[in-house]
C-alpha cells in the first residue's frame, strides 16, 4: 500500500463552539489516515479540544479565527494552536486541578490544562506580536489496542 | 472519533444510553436526557469514544443534582474513558460499573 505523504496542514476555524465538530472531524479523518492508534488519538483530540474552548471562552472580545497545524509523522502528532491579537496567557497561573475533591466540591473547570499537561509529551505556550500559540507533542503508541 | 452523538433515556430500566463523540457542542442534547433522572441512574457508556471536560460536566451537574437520591453510575467504560476518570480523580466522584 502506497505510504501517505507526510501530514503538515493548517487550517482555521471561526471562534464559536459550534465550529468544534469541523475541527474534531478533521482530526479524526487525519489519524484514520496515518494509522494513529486509539490511546493517541484519543489524548490529542481532547488536548485539542480543551486548549480550543478555552481560547472561545477566554478571549470573548475577539473576532479573530483560531488556527491549527498539525503534524503527523510516524512516531509522533504534533499540533500547534493560534488565536490572533489576544492579550498574554500565563499557564503557570492556572491552579493545578485537586483531584481529590468531593463531588460537591469538584468542577470540570481547569481540566484542559491540566490534561495538555499530564498526557502531551512536548508543551510549549508562546506570546508574539499578540498571538497566544500552544504547541504540543504526543509520540505515538507502537502498536494499537 | 466522527460518530455521532446520541443520548437515550430509557423509561422502562431507567437506563441512559451515550454513544458517539461527547464534545462540547453535544450537551445541551446530553443535558436533555440527563434531565430525565430523577433518582439512582445507570449510564451506560459502552457506544461512547469520547468525552472532554464538557462531557464531564454535564454527568457532575446531574450527579449533584439527584445528590441524596442516588447519584449516577457509569458503566461498560472503554480503557481510555476510564483512564481520564481516573487521572481527574473523577473515578472516586462517580460511581464506575
Amino acid at each position: 500500500m502506497r505510504r501517505p505523504e507526510p501530514a503538515t496542514q493548517t487550517s482555521e476555524f471561526p471562534r464559536v463552539l459550534s465550529a468544534l465538530s469541523e475541527l474534531l472531524d478533521l482530526l479524526g479523518k487525519a489519524f484514520e489516515q496515518y494509522n494513529v492508534d486509539n490511546r493517541s488519538a484519543f489524548w490529542v483530540t481532547l488536548a485539542v479540544e480543551e486548549v480550543f474552548t478555552n481560547m472561545i471562552r477566554h478571549n470573548r472580545s475577539s473576532d479573530n479565527r483560531i488556527s491549527m497545524d498539525l503534524d503527523i509523522s510516524e512516531t509522533r502528532i504534533s499540533v500547534r494552536l493560534t488565536d490572533y491579537g489576544v492579550p498574554p496567557f500565563d499557564p503557570a497561573s492556572v491552579p493545578e486541578v485537586d483531584t481529590t475533591l468531593s463531588a460537591e466540591q469538584r468542577t470540570p473547570g481547569g481540566l484542559g490544562v491540566f490534561i495538555v499537561r499530564s498526557q502531551m509529551d512536548d508543551v510549549a505556550y508562546s506570546h508574539e506580536n499578540g498571538n497566544l500559540s500552544v504547541s504540543f507533542t504526543k509520540y505515538r503508541e507502537l502498536a494499537d489496542d | 472519533m466522527t460518530e455521532d452523538f446520541a443520548a437515550v433515556w430509557d423509561s422502562e430500566t431507567t437506563v441512559i444510553y451515550l454513544s458517539g463523540r461527547f464534545d462540547a457542542t453535544q450537551v445541551a442534547k446530553a443535558d436533555e436526557a440527563l434531565a430525565r433522572a430523577d433518582g439512582p441512574t445507570d449510564v451506560d457508556f459502552s457506544e461512547l469514544v469520547y468525552i472532554s471536560s464538557a462531557g464531564i460536566g454535564s454527568l457532575l451537574a446531574t450527579h449533584k443534582r439527584l445528590g441524596k437520591s442516588g447519584g449516577l453510575r457509569l458503566v461498560n467504560m472503554n480503557p481510555h474513558l476510564r483512564e481520564l476518570f481516573e487521572l481527574a480523580g473523577f473515578d472516586t466522584v462517580f460511581e464506575i460499573g
